[in-house]
């Protein structure tokens, strides 16, 4: 009996090791991406209202409702600014040193990102349903709609490449240019796009 | 669009005629005078006033050739590529370049058999919806029992503005005044010693809203105006029209065909160039001229698209062979988007 005891003691105490452990990954996987620096409506991110100031992690998913609007510092000092209706995945944002990989995916809505310049290679790409759209210049300020059966990208400054996801083509957008692409063809060949159509977006995605 | 006069006088006797046109002219007893061009066909029955209508609506189809200028313009998702007979259905910041030969009917001594053109034609947008192009180029002339000569084209510049933008219904209308101005090109290689002005209208219109499945593609554009001429220049009304099946947009709008990349895309199109010149001849009434070019335009939306298509003159006094045209357009907005060269001179102000 007391050597079950003992037994049971340490198999107790290597489960509370083991759970430990995986507190202090799953900590350190939560990988800071940015933080909310404004915030219209109830955003939340899985279910948690955001304020101004708080965190926005590798993994979180926002959720803006239809009327509101949420603006985001990411660490690189790029900021996205998601539009009402719309919901978003950080799936990776890792900025090391010089370096950075960002991949966020929009699942309905449309957001602004204004992507700053660093000085070695970057990658920024936000997936829809229909393709990714990744970032072809050093620094970019673009817009991405996605929709049921279609993404739209224009382009503010810099160049976006966008990529059908099923059939692989793609096409670069310049400044001043915008495309769409429907869910399962090629995309449309890029065109230069009003100023109004700009002033549109702009003003959808509150910034 | 450019309508050459030759220097000949209807009412030139046929002692002066013979002395005029020498050996090339020889007379036929039983019907008339016959033509010993290069062509060597029977000039016979073919009356004076007719060798001329037709001398001048072979130089009007060769003068439409280099002056004709086209560029990328888009209507909603339809992208209209840039055609290479009528005119830009709309103004866009774009270079483009011609290279056209035609054979031609010579009917005497120094007489083009074969005129090449050499141009070039710079777009600038002034408003998003406002645009102007400068035109320039060089003709080469091929001569029936002569040197072969080369001059300056003359100097052309349109102002063009888009009226109507339907993107949703894939359609737009331009309005456009261009201006041909006389005595600035080589008159030695065939340009015109007086201008002319044109004022016209031009259209685009896609298919890709109506219910028609794989039809979708299609798209129709048109040019309508009517050229005056300045001094004894002759006047004329021309018309266009072309028609087009855009892969792109099939593979991008209406379904994932299995093909090849660079079929993705192509563009078949077909212009259709009609002109009707008045004469100011009394007697000679009018005649007109009707030029199907059918071909091909090629463009992946990187800057740049290349064109290539036969001019075919289906009417007798349209042509006397076929001709070949190519044309490359560089998309300045798309390959120089942030400068001036690409973007309007005055853009509408952007939100903050």
């Amino acid at each position: 009996m007391p050597r079950f005891e003992n037994t049971e003691c340490k198999l107790v105490s290597v489960l509370f090791a083991t759970f430990g452990l995986m507190l202090w990954a799953d900590a350190a996987a939560a990988t800071l991406a940015g933080m909310v620096v404004a915030v219209s409506g109830t955003c939340t991110d899985h279910g948690r209202v955001l304020d101004r100031g708080d965190a926005v992690q590798v993994g979180d998913t926002l959720d803006v409702p239809a009327g509101g609007n949420l603006k985001l510092q990411m660490t690189d000092r790029s900021v996205i600014s998601v539009a009402g209706d719309s919901s978003m995945t950080v799936v990776s944002y890792s900025v090391d040193g010089p370096g950075r990989n960002v991949r966020l995916s929009l699942t309905r809505g449309a957001l602004r990102a204004q992507v700053t310049s660093i000085t070695d290679t970057s990658t920024f790409e936000i997936a829809t349903a229909a393709g990714t759209a990744s970032v072809a210049s050093a620094s970019a300020d673009w817009f991405v709609e996605s929709q049921r059966d279609a993404a739209q990208v224009a382009v503010l400054t810099g160049t976006i490449d966008l990529r059908s996801a099923l059939t692989g083509d793609s096409v670069s957008i310049p400044a001043r240019w915008g495309t769409l692409l429907e869910t399962g063809l090629d995309p449309v060949l890029p065109r230069v796009w009003a100023q109004r159509e700009f002033n549109a977006v702009i003003r959808l995605t509150g910034t | 669009m450019r309508l050459s006069v030759l220097p000949n006088d209807p009412n030139l006797s046929k002692k002066r005629w013979k002395l005029h046109f020498g050996e090339a002219f020889t007379r036929n007893a039983k019907t008339g005078y016959e033509n010993r061009s290069t062509r060597h066909r029977d000039r016979g029955r073919c009356p004076y006033y007719y060798c001329r209508i037709a001398s001048v609506l072979a130089f009007a189809l060769a003068g439409l050739v280099p002056i004709a200028s086209n560029a990328y313009t888009a209507a909603g998702d339809r992208n209209f590529p840039a055609q290479l007979i009528l005119p830009q259905i709309g103004p866009t910041d774009a270079l483009w370049l011609p290279i056209s030969t035609l054979p031609m009917e010579a009917f005497k001594p120094f007489d083009p058999t074969r005129q090449t053109n050499f141009g070039g034609t710079y777009s600038k947008l002034i408003t998003e919806d406002l645009g102007i192009e400068l035109a320039d180029g060089l003709i080469h002339r091929d001569r029936l029992r002569a040197s072969s000569v080369t001059g300056a084209q003359n100097f052309r510049a349109t102002l063009q503005y888009e009226a109507i933008l339907d993107p949703p219904h894939e359609f737009l209308l331009s309005v456009l005044l261009k201006h041909e101005f006389g005595g600035t090109g080589d008159q030695a290689a065939g340009s015109e010693k007086h201008g002319a002005t044109t004022p016209g209208v031009t259209f685009g219109k896609g298919l890709g809203d109506l219910p028609i499945g794989y039809w979708r593609p299609l798209a129709i554009t048109g040019f309508a105006g009517y050229e005056f001429g300045e001094g004894p220049r002759t006047n004329s009304f021309q018309v266009g029209i072309s028609i087009q099946y855009s892969i792109p947009y099939l593979v991008s709008k209406v379904a994932n065909v299995n093909m090849p990349r660079f079929l993705r895309g192509m563009t078949p199109i077909t212009e259709v160039f009609f002109t009707n010149p008045v004469e100011h001849v009394p007697g000679q009434g009018t005649n007109t001229t009707l030029v199907v070019a059918p071909g091909v335009s090629y463009s992946r939306g990187r800057g740049w698209e290349l064109g290539i298509e036969a001019m075919i003159p289906t009417t007798r006094t349209a042509g006397h062979g076929i001709g070949v045209i190519a044309q490359l357009l560089v998309q300045l907005d798309y390959l120089l988007p942030e400068s001036v060269v690409g973007r309007p001179i005055f853009v509408p102000t952007e939100l903050p």
